[in-house]
């Protein structure tokens, strides 16, 4: 493995043995066309766990193997996260929750309009005055509107 | 034609294996690469030192570089089971390894993939003889889509053209044979018109060589949709590709097994070819063993199912399997029998996104419409829109048919002006683009076959040619015909053949019989993809060899179809009426009986304007004796007739409206609930003067059957079948009722003191803010329901809001506000009320109020029940809760047990922190614009400039009507609001009423439309943007504020400045200001109507003129494009307007990229708004009148708009020195964005 994904693993408090296998994993299955090594190490260092890493490895893949730009996918997310008032690290929590309720409801959704809901959701007018959590505020609309994506 | 070539010898051994049993292909190669640990000098090797990219992930190569690698993956698998191995080929094209810039070696890659793979089979049978073992030469879909643009903003731009796939393709396809393939396979497609590119380019293959091999499809779905990437349903994609013939269709890779089965037991039941599979080992996790979801026993499990229920006779896996997946698989359904091949019925098979089959022997089969408007040849508007460049218009013309019905829509270009081919390629590509339109199938219509070809080349779909004929001999039309089944389409085929046009029934069923032998014998086309037009020929002329047209047509039908097995008719349905145009009573007429007629014969699809087909038996019984008199040629004279009966009725045609009185015969509560929840109020007076005869108190009609009529209209609100207008419009006629009523109340009143009343509501909007339309709303929805309410108006005072409630004895207290300045006047209010011992209690609504911040930041300073109410719907059921002494206790407990978990929340949300960047590195990452060579739009004018000569009109076009609609909460945008399955109907009704005001304000000049805007030289000093006057003396600055939020490292910490020159460049830049308004004339035409107690009208004033404000913004907006120059060239529809589409933007203060509001006073200053144009500022800088906006112009090519997000402290600090404003007032005014809490 790169030393720079190695240096990763390192700087992890706990679970090292998984978060190997998490990023070795990435690594192998998306092609550094479709998401650099320092795409990787971003999501990597913004993951409370590697659980939540994985989540998130799992839907990029599912829309590298489908598109023929795959990059798109990471690019997407990024963009998403900083055209929001919100940080890697609550983006990659949302995106964990959501994916919980999607396979909960036994249901599947494009990447993109996963993105899509959750930049909603920080744009909702319940967030203009009070900053919520991005996951909390996740959970409110899915459960008021929830979800035709 | 290639289809009747022999396959080898490989070939017949592999369907003589499929008729036998299940055949098992293999698993992933990428998967077991990956366990090589392969490096760079691996994928490099001596022959590639020196190749300047890196090469490492391109697994292809490694059949030149580490063949012994790939052959070592390929005996795995045939160990494992495999009957069939993929060649290491995926991205094996030009187009493919491009991206290695290995493009000259893509053919070398294929031939030797195809030659390891013979050499593993070829070891295999020669360990084990009983084993048949094929190559399969693995085609990719490249990573380009043919139907599909990559860019949103061009939806007619493609990243590869139809000939440049079919040429990597045949390329691809050429090597891999040549290296000793048994099959093709291509695989993976997400885009259906990059396979009929394979398939084309095979085929092509096929026609130079005297083999054939077996063609293995296989597609890919992406995800929950069941559609693929470029938006086919399976049974779509299968319409569009079963022309290649292939030995098996299938579906592989993106979805597990589990997630596959519902499309695969679709493509078993439809494909009349074997079917495959070779799912993903569902999704990757590190978690466990191999890497995927997925274990061997996992996925043989769910494919033992899937052979249980007959889906299967090809088998493997793909992404993420492996030798013991295949084992696995293998062993589990080694003895399962292969899914048996359906015998289907014989039908047209069709498709746009979604299929379309024809069936002619369906006796209940429908007629089937082309629709014809998308002409140049037929349609002079659609022939204007393209000659004028408007496509996007001209795409609406598409729709429409569909939506009127239109099975099928016909594209035309013919016309001696217009660059066909370009035109055919960019409309094609559009409609790609377009749902809607393209779900259907497509008739592409020439005489030229050039632009026949390019529309072919545009189709992912199925579509139809139309047409070809024996005009220009056999060879020609056989040659037509090969092409046109190449690409997989369909057929019309016109009665002309070297002589000319068929008239006469005979010629027409000779010319269809000897096209239709020439077609089945020769070209080997399948009759189902037949459609004969023997021409539809224009009667009634006056020449009497014509008189028998339609009856030659009609008879040919019958006759051709009797002759001509499998095929369809159709014709042009317009020319038979061609002698009436200008008569569209009797062409109708004509279309309808001649369809009837025709349809009866055998005639199965028709060229029509969809959407204008009338009904046979609704044809007024004179007009259609006359008409068949015609058609059927029942006598000489019929003509004649016609014509004399034409003259007399043209022109007429309209129906009268019938006024429906009915209901006035009802009892009286049913009149008066009638007349509630239709909104008429035309007899109100006189049933409520019937009712108090009846009743005696006038409180007794009001509770009573006025009240039993609101509550008929409260449950159809409530529950979805009514909608906030017609609430309204109730209200006007419950207003009117009480009114009626007042005077007979009054002296009630004044004879008994002890008169009952109902609630009393308060309600205002708070200090500062002029915004009240929401608030009317849910005055009315009161008034509906008894409550009585007290309407203080806008920019309200806490005093006077105090002393009214204890004036009225307010059972409730409402504020609305609509600027976020108004959130911190309602938490003043609040105070006082607790200060003073109010205990009603609140509610508060506005578009800047939520639940979370009333909880959080209003509700804790008051004893009593706050309640945020976003949704006028729900006003009386909150109110009515708070009311009822047996729910209020239960109400306000609940509430106040919601907004402290609300709070808890929020706590917790305070200590997750976004890291903020420190306000001096955020400038170090701002945006980069090279001010040396950037081009800066000069103006034709530096000042200031009033515009008092705008009228109405000019402004309609800019009107952006989704909004309209949003404030009377019908959910959706415009126009397709009006079609939308629950509101509209009602947005139908609506608009209908806005139109109405509208059109009275333009008639009557009712507002007052006025602008002030200035443009002058600007420069940014750091953050602020100061502006010059001519002499270069700073007139003003203004002052903004960067993005701190740490970002991906190419996305820029934005702020407005950046898109203004430094000073330091010494260039001369502009920054524009503007307001705009419909004048205080907006708020006295809204009075009247109040006065007049009707709401509804006064609401819609108010909607409209903002509406209009907004449409004066962007026709402002376009004229200074214009001065600048760089709008001139513009040629947007309101749509683009609505969307954006133009360069520069015009932020105000208050919008997410610059939220202080205090910055309006300065503009305002600088332009003298208040004197020029009358528009002031509240204290809490809301525009008064209501009816305006304000803005700056930014017209940097980049200017984009922007959410500045949380910001730190050493900005706010900073910006209060610039501003010269205490910290904590910038603390307040920027409360929302503060990313740390201010000390109080």
């Amino acid at each position: 493995m790169k030393k720079v994904l190695e240096a990763v693993i390192n700087s992890k408090d706990s679970e090292k043995d998984l978060w190997s296998k998490s990023i070795e994993s990435a690594r192998n299955i998306i092609h550094t066309r479709d998401m650099s090594d320092d795409e990787l190490i971003k999501i990597a260092m913004n993951s409370n766990n590697a659980i939540s890493f994985n989540v998130v490895i799992k839907l990029i893949y599912k829309f590298t193997r489908s598109n023929p730009n795959g990059h798109k996918g990471v690019e997407c997310f990024f963009n998403s996260v900083d055209e929001s008032p919100y940080s890697l690290s609550q983006w990659i929590e949302a995106v964990e929750y959501f994916s919980n309720w999607l396979d909960t409801n036994q249901r599947t959704t494009p990447w993109p309009t996963l993105l899509g809901y959750l930049s909603c959701c920080s744009e909702s007018p319940e967030n203009k005055n009070i900053k919520h959590n991005l996951k909390s505020l996740l959970k409110d609309m899915l459960e008021v509107y929830g979800y035709e994506g | 034609m290639s289809d009747n070539k022999p396959f080898k010898q490989s070939g017949n051994d592999l369907v003589e294996l499929l008729d036998k049993r299940i055949v098992f292909m293999d698993g992933a190669m990428g998967t077991m690469i990956q366990q090589y640990k392969l490096q760079e000098e691996d994928f490099r090797a001596d022959r590639f030192t020196d190749h300047p990219s890196p090469l490492k992930g391109n697994n292809d190569l490694l059949s030149l570089t580490r063949p012994d690698v790939i052959e070592e993956v390929h005996y795995k698998y045939l160990k494992a089971g495999s009957d069939i191995i993929e060649t290491n080929t995926f991205s094996a094209t030009r187009i493919g390894q491009a991206d290695y810039n290995l493009e000259d070696y893509a053919y070398e890659i294929n031939v030797e993939s195809a030659k390891i793979a013979k050499k593993a089979c070829e070891k295999m049978m020669k360990e084990d003889p009983s084993r048949k073992c094929f190559v399969a030469g693995a085609l990719g879909p490249t990573n380009k889509t043919a139907s599909m643009s990559p860019d949103v903003n061009n939806p007619a731009y493609r990243a590869v053209t139809f000939d440049e796939l079919v040429e990597n393709y045949y390329q691809q396809a050429k090597g891999l044979l040549e290296g000793g393939a048994d099959i093709l396979l291509p695989e993976t497609t997400f885009d259906t018109l990059n396979i009929k590119c394979a398939i084309f380019a095979i085929n092509k293959l096929f026609d130079e060589l005297d083999y054939r091999v077996p063609v293995m499809l296989s597609v890919t779905i992406t995800d929950a949709s069941g559609r693929t990437l470029s938006g086919q349903t399976i049974e779509a994609f299968w319409n569009s590709v079963r022309h290649a013939n292939p030995i098996s269709v299938g579906i592989n890779c993106a979805l597990g097994a589990k997630e596959m089965r519902p499309y695969m037991d679709r493509l078993s039941q439809i494909a009349d070819c074997y079917t495959s599979c070779y799912p993903n080992a569902g999704l990757p996790n590190p978690l466990s063993d191999t890497g995927y979801d997925e274990l061997p026993v996992d996925t043989a499990t769910f494919l033992e199912d899937y052979a249980d229920s007959g889906f299967l006779n090809l088998v493997g896996g793909c992404c993420g399997t492996t030798p013991d997946h295949i084992k696995a698989i293998r062993d589990q359904l080694e003895d399962k029998s292969p899914r048996v091949r359906p015998t289907l019925k014989e039908v047209m098979n069709l498709s746009g996104l979604e299929p379309l089959f024809i069936d002619r022997e369906d006796e209940n089969r429908p007629f089937y419409m082309v629709g014809e408007r998308t002409n140049v040849t037929g349609s002079p508007r659609f022939a204007k829109l393209i000659k004028n460049g408007d496509f996007d218009t001209a795409l609406e013309v598409a729709r429409q048919q569909v939506e009127n019905g239109a099975n099928i829509i016909d594209i035309n270009f013919d016309e001696g002006l217009l660059d066909s081919k370009a035109c055919m390629i960019k409309f094609m590509n559009l409609v790609a683009s377009e749902p809607e339109i393209c779900k259907i199938p497509i008739m592409i219509d020439s005489s030229k076959w050039e632009v026949i070809e390019e529309g072919l080349k545009c189709m992912q779909g199925k579509g139809i040619v139309n047409s070809i004929s024996l005009k220009e001999g056999e060879e020609k039309f056989i040659e037509h015909a090969r092409l046109i089944k190449s690409y997989g389409a369909a057929t019309v085929v016109m009665a002309f053949d070297e002589k000319g046009q068929a008239a006469d029934k005979a010629d027409k069923v000779r010319i269809c019989q000897r096209a239709y032998k020439i077609l089945t014998e020769v070209v080997d086309f399948d009759p189902r993809d037949i459609i004969f037009d023997p021409n539809i020929l224009t009667v009634a002329t006056g020449i009497e060899e014509h008189n028998n047209y339609a009856v030659d047509f009609i008879e040919a039908v019958k006759e051709i179809k009797a002759t001509c097995p499998g095929v369809l008719t159709s014709g042009g349905v317009s020319n038979v009426s061609f002698s009436f145009r200008g008569n569209n009573v009797v062409r109708e007429a004509i279309h309808s009986s001649f369809l009837y007629h025709a349809i009866k014969a055998g005639l199965d699809m028709g060229i029509v304007n969809a959407g204008m087909l009338g009904v046979y038996e609704d044809i007024e019984p004179t007009l259609l004796k006359l008409v068949e008199d015609v058609l059927l040629n029942r006598s000489p004279e019929a003509t004649e007739k016609l014509v004399d009966h034409a003259e007399k009725i043209k022109g007429t045609g309209k129906k009268k409206d019938v006024k429906d009185d009915k209901w006035r015969h009802g009892t009286l509560q049913e009149r008066m609930t009638h007349a509630l929840v239709k909104g008429i109020s035309t007899h109100i007076e006189e049933d409520t003067e019937e009712a108090r005869a009846e009743l005696g108190a006038p409180l007794n009609v009001i509770e009573g059957p006025l009240m039993e009529g609101m509550k008929v209209v409260g449950e159809l609100f409530g529950s979805g079948k009514m909608f906030l207008p017609q609430v309204v419009k109730s209200a006007r006629v419950m207003k009117a009722a009480v009114a009626y009523l007042e005077p007979f109340m009054e002296e009630e009143r004044r004879n008994n003191k002890n008169a009952r009343k109902q609630g009393v509501f308060v309600i205002a909007t708070v200090k500062g803010d002029v915004h009240d339309i929401g608030k009317n709303i849910v005055s009315v929805v009161l008034a509906c329901n008894g409550y009585e309410v007290i309407d203080l108006g806008v920019m309200v005072s806490c005093e006077d809001i105090i002393k009214k409630a204890k004036e009225h004895d307010a059972s409730i207290i409402g504020m609305s506000g609509l600027i976020t300045p108004s959130l911190d006047e309602m938490i003043h209010n609040v105070k006082e009320f607790e200060r003073l011992g109010f205990t009603c209690p609140v509610m508060i609504g506005g578009a800047t109020t939520s639940k979370a911040h009333n909880a959080i930041k209003i509700a804790p300073h008051y004893s009593g029940a706050v309640a945020q109410v976003g949704d006028a719907s729900l006003v009386v059921e909150i109110c009515s809760k708070l009311l009822n002494p047996d729910t209020v206790d239960q109400y306000t407990k609940d509430l106040k047990e919601h907004q402290a978990k609300l709070k808890e929340r929020f706590e917790l949300g305070k200590a997750d922190k976004t890291k903020l960047i420190d306000i001096k590195q955020s400038r170090e990452w701002k945006f980069v614009c090279d001010w040396e060579k950037q081009e800066i739009a000069t103006p034709s004018f530096t000042g200031i400039k009033k515009y008092e000569d705008i009228t109405l009109e000019e402004l309609v076009p800019y009107i952006d009507w989704s909004p309209l609609f949003w404030t009377w909460q019908l959910k959706g945008t415009y126009p397709k609001i009006l079609n939308n399955d629950k509101y509209g109907e009602q947005a139908t009704a609506l608009f209908k009423d806005a139109k109405d005001i509208l059109n009275k304000v333009i008639a009557e000049k009712k507002f007052s439309p006025k602008a002030i805007v200035s443009i002058h030289k600007a420069n940014a000093i750091g953050d602020d943007v100061e502006v010059y006057d001519n002499n270069g003396k700073v007139l003003e600055t203004f002052h903004y504020l960067r993005q701190q939020k740490e970002k991906s490292e190419h996305n820029p910490h934005l702020c407005l400045s950046d898109f203004i020159a430094p000073k330091e460049s010494n260039r001369v830049d502009y920054l524009g200001n503007f307001v705009v308004t419909m004048g205080y004339e907006v708020e006295e035409f809204a009075k009247i109507y109040q006065d007049r107690g009707d709401d509804y009208n006064s609401i819609m004033v108010k909607a409209i003129g903002d509406r209009l404000a907004e449409a004066m913004a962007e026709y402002m907006h376009k004229v200074i494009r214009d001065e600048f120059g760089f709008g001139k060239d513009e040629n947007f529809t309101n749509e683009d307007l609505i969307k954006e589409k133009y360069r520069s933007i015009r932020p105000a203060p208050g919008y997410p990229s610059c939220p202080d509001h205090t910055e309006k006073p300065l503009m305002w200053n600088l332009l003298n708004v208040e004197e020029e144009i009358g528009v002031s500022l509240t204290e809490n800088c809301a525009m008064n009148p209501p009816s305006s906006v304000s803005g700056q112009y930014f017209c940097h090519p980049d200017s984009k708009y922007f959410t500045l997000g949380p910001i730190a402290k050493d900005q706010v600090l900073e910006y209060s020195q610039r501003k010269d404003m205490e910290v904590s007032k910038v603390e307040r005014w920027l409360a929302p964005n503060l990313g740390y809490t201010p000390e109080d």
